[in-house]
């Protein structure tokens, strides 16, 4: 890859020249190109990731606009996979992207995510995000959880063995109810955070733990959880959505 | 005894508090400290089922009861919109 456009990215002393020459050799599989997902894509091929999977099944919608910088009124009933790829592959031609038009499901996720260096999440419920987190754990592969409600934003990279998994801290969820409020510009400042999660763990540095950001009231805080010594899936090996 | 609770995101916009001390006996669960919590905040109330409590750094169970020198910490539930 062409470092030239890194050099202002090389001189920052947290990832460096060695970082760097790392990154192009990453893949990284998102599962979801909504808010989260196309901006994180956007992102993580802005930086020099080798090869980025975009998996997502859905179709632009004009009620998608507001809260991406990569969808236009043009892209509108097309799928999000295909315009992803199409318009990231023009950004950094070195750059592997392939827009993968799948729901995931417990059926075909292994297959999706076998080689990846890292997952992340870009999803927008609950079920896809324990089914993430259920591979994760069981074939040992990175991945950063993100979510978004409203004005807040959540966010912790999961490293399996050392870090708790999304088991750990969630033990009881809201049922959702009627549409998810999101405020237009919070999927791109916690797809940012993710992002940079995302490179602490293939870089090897320590991750921030569990981030809680209201980009309305600027609270930002992070908690350091430790495991649950009975995570069911963590801790037992219970993989209840695969 | 006295303990004290570190409050996260919207509990600590709620209260306008980063800590707050609660009176509970000893050996009280979580639940009961939830509760004490609620009866000053009532605006809580409807968060009951889905707060996320951590006992020294790790979440855990209504059941679980608190020895002195817990440290004990009020979030919210994690959000899944993308
Ligand atoms: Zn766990």
């Amino acid at each position: 890859m062409n470092f030239e456009r890194f050099q202002r990215q090389i001189i920052v002393p947290e990832l460096g020249e060695e970082g760097q020459q790392l990154l192009p050799k990453k893949h990284i599989v998102i599962i979801g190109g909504g808010g989260l997902g196309s901006n994180s894509s956007n992102i993580l091929t802005r930086i020099g990731i080798g090869s980025i999977d975009i998996v997502d099944d859905d179709l632009v919608e004009l009620p998608n606009l507001y809260r991406t910088s990569i969808f236009n009124e043009e892209d509108v009933g097309r799928p999000k996979c295909q315009i992803l790829e199409e318009k990231l592959q023009k950004i950094n031609s070195e750059v592997r992207i392939r827009g993968i038009k799948k729901r995931v499901t417990k059926e075909n996720i292994h297959s999706i995510v076998k080689n990846a260096d890292i997952i992340l999440d870009g999803t927008d419920n609950m079920q896809t995000r324990f089914l993430i987190n259920d591979i994760s754990i069981k074939h040992n592969i990175p991945w950063v959880y993100a979510g978004v409600y409203s004005t807040v934003g959540m966010i912790m990279g999961i490293h399996p063995k050392h870090t708790p998994c999304l088991k750990c801290i969630s033990q009881s969820i809201p049922e959702k109810t009627g549409e998810i409020p999101i405020l237009g510009n919070l999927p791109l400042t916690i797809a940012s955070i993710e992002c940079t999660e995302a490179m602490k763990l293939l870089l090897g540095k320590q991750l921030s733990g569990f981030i809680i950001y209201d980009v309305w009231n600027q609270s930002f805080e992070q908690m350091n959880i430790k495991r649950n010594p009975r995570c069911s899936c963590c801790q037992r090996g219970i993989f209840e959505f695969l | 005894m006295k303990i004290k609770v570190k409050l996260i995101g919207r509990y600590k916009d709620i209260t306008g508090k980063t800590e707050l001390e609660l009176k509970i006996e000893k050996g009280d669960t979580i639940w009961h400290v939830v509760d004490v919590f609620i009866k000053q905040y009532p605006k809580i109330e409807k968060d009951k089922k889905f707060i996320m409590v951590s006992k020294n750094n790790t979440y855990t169970t209504p059941d679980a009861k608190i020895e002195n020198g817990d440290e004990i910490t009020f979030s919210p539930p994690v959000v899944s919109g993308g």
